[in-house]
């Protein structure tokens, strides 16, 4: 599947000990086939420790430990987002501010910012609650439905491209695109998808440069970064960014936590019966199935961890691991409403996802309308759900069941 | 070196011997003041230095700038004693000054 089109394994740097040389492939890992965060707890265990060198997808360390992952993202000065000056041959077209480093990321941040607080999302909120009333109403008689394509793909997706203002007729043409964005595939795969992604946003900044709507593109183009507008290529760098972080991210999310509670009976009724429990479960289970993992690239050598990190070397922070270790989560598979640590689900430091009050908005509103209007449901026990690893891990087949409500 | 106190969610306090032209956010992260993340080092482009100003300091403190104003729209529970510690410089008039940590800057 995706593993065929995985850059080919990389000869071990004459830096890197033979005893952190592990085999973890981030694409198609045997470890993960069955389940994706048993599979994870499995490599934690298996590992040579908190962070080990793979040679698989051009060789990377990676790393699976929590204090590790957050001390990283919270020093782009050692670890860089944008790998033009050590690695250039790994390059793409920047997205913008996730390709951006310190000190110019921080007046592209803002930008999105101001566009994601609680109070410009709260507008969102009644289009979001008829979207999904639309989408339970067109299964609840049946007793049966594929979560994914029946509610948590079209609904943030849905949402997401009507704020921006993408065509909603190309959704299903949008998620084949993206499911290549979120593999470890070489860069110039990767990089003929975002040609495409662009070669679509051009002309709709074009029409709204000419005629402004109630859209993220229209607002984007008269932005404000330090004082001046952005340049045309710098909103396509926020449409390519936009497309990646919008269109393949809240849909996991949803996904799992509804697997979850079709498996954990108790806690779904405890939330129906709760709802003012919605919001610690939402964080919660974000922590438990965390599905993003980043990468960085190492500006100036760097031991601090015990391991000797290199001038070029790239890093994955395998964070859907690093929100299953036990030194922060004890007992890190049992979901419990109130832990003390904050997960990296949203991951940290600068670069933290500018999208999370959007995240939690939607995920509110999915776990409140679905736990009141849905009967008990549960894993329909005739057809397993579908998955895939990568970059961005997802599910794409959830079957559940439940008894139809009476009539 | 005006006197700081900080004092976290959970009833702990923290008195710092601040420097002049440090920031809030700075004077804290130095001195292992929990509960104050400041994930962009300062840059006013994350909302997680979020603290809120002890009653009655708000006038000496002084406003948000604009920029501020726009980024502390980002925090959840935000009052008008919130401010982004990152973007207030310790002065002499700030000499007593007591600021509450939230519980998150999530």
């Amino acid at each position: 599947m995706y593993g065929a089109h995985s850059t080919p394994d990389a000869v071990v740097p004459a830096h890197v000990p033979t005893h952190l040389v592990f085999d973890f492939n981030l694409n198609d890992d045997p470890r993960l086939r069955a389940d994706l965060h048993d599979g994870l707890l499995a490599l934690r265990q298996a590992a040579p420790g908190p962070i080990f060198f793979s040679p698989r997808n051009g060789g990377n360390w990676v790393v699976t430990g929590h204090q590790e992952c957050h001390a990283i993202a919270r020093n782009p000065q050692v670890f860089a987002n944008n790998p033009i000056t050590v690695r250039p041959e790994l390059a793409q077209t920047p997205r913008i501010p996730v390709s951006i480093d310190p000190p110019d990321h921080a007046a592209y941040r803002r930008v999105l910012m101001e566009q994601l607080t609680p109070r410009a999302l709260a507008r969102l909120e009644p289009d979001i609650h008829d979207t999904l009333n639309d989408l339970i109403d067109r299964v609840i008689e049946t007793g049966r439905c594929d979560f994914v394509p029946a509610v948590s793909e079209p609904l943030p997706v849905w949402v997401f491209m009507r704020m921006m203002g993408f065509p909603l007729e190309r959704y299903k043409e949008f998620r084949e695109w993206v499911g290549t964005l979120v593999q470890f595939l070489p860069p110039q795969v990767r990089q003929k998808t975002l040609d495409l992604v662009a070669e679509m946003s051009a002309p709709l900044i074009q029409e709204r440069m000419a005629d402004r709507r109630d859209d993220l593109i229209s607002r984007l183009i008269d932005a404000d970064i330090d004082g001046r507008k952005p340049t045309f290529d710098e909103v396509i760098s926020y449409c390519l960014m936009l497309f990646v972080a919008g269109l393949d991210t809240v849909v996991n999310a949803m996904s799992f936590g509804v697997r979850h509670l079709a498996m954990d009976q108790q806690l779904q009724a405890q939330l129906r019966e709760d709802p003012a429990l919605i919001p610690d479960a939402i964080e919660e289970l974000l922590r438990r199935y965390s599905f993003a993992n980043p990468v960085r690239f190492v500006l100036q050598d760097h031991d601090a961890f015990g391991v000797p990190l290199r001038r070029g070397d790239v890093v994955t922070l395998l964070l859907s691991a690093a929100d299953l270790d036990e030194r922060a989560f004890p007992a890190p598979t049992r979901v419990e409403l109130h832990r003390a640590t904050p997960h990296l689900a949203f991951n940290a430091g600068p670069h933290r996802c500018v999208g999370l009050h959007l995240a939690r908005m939607e995920l509110r509103i999915l776990y409140e309308t679905w736990l009141r209007r849905m009967p008990t449901f549960r894993l329909d026990p005739d057809r397993p759900w579908r998955f895939h690893q990568g970059t961005v891990m997802g599910i794409e087949s959830l079957p559940l069941v439940w008894d139809p409500p009476a009539r | 070196m005006p006197k700081i106190t900080y004092q976290t969610h959970d009833g702990r306090t923290f008195a710092v011997d601040a420097n002049l032209g440090q920031s809030l956010m700075e004077a804290a992260v130095k001195n292992s003041v929990p509960g104050i993340e400041a994930d962009c080092g300062g840059a006013c482009a994350c909302a997680t230095c979020h603290v809120y100003l002890d009653a009655g300091w708000r006038e000496v403190v002084g406003p948000p700038a604009d920029l501020e104003a726009s980024m502390l729209d980002f925090v959840g529970e935000v009052t008008p004693d919130s401010r982004l510690a990152c973007q207030i410089s310790v002065n002499e008039r700030l000499e007593g000054l007591v600021v509450r940590i939230p519980g998150t800057q999530r």
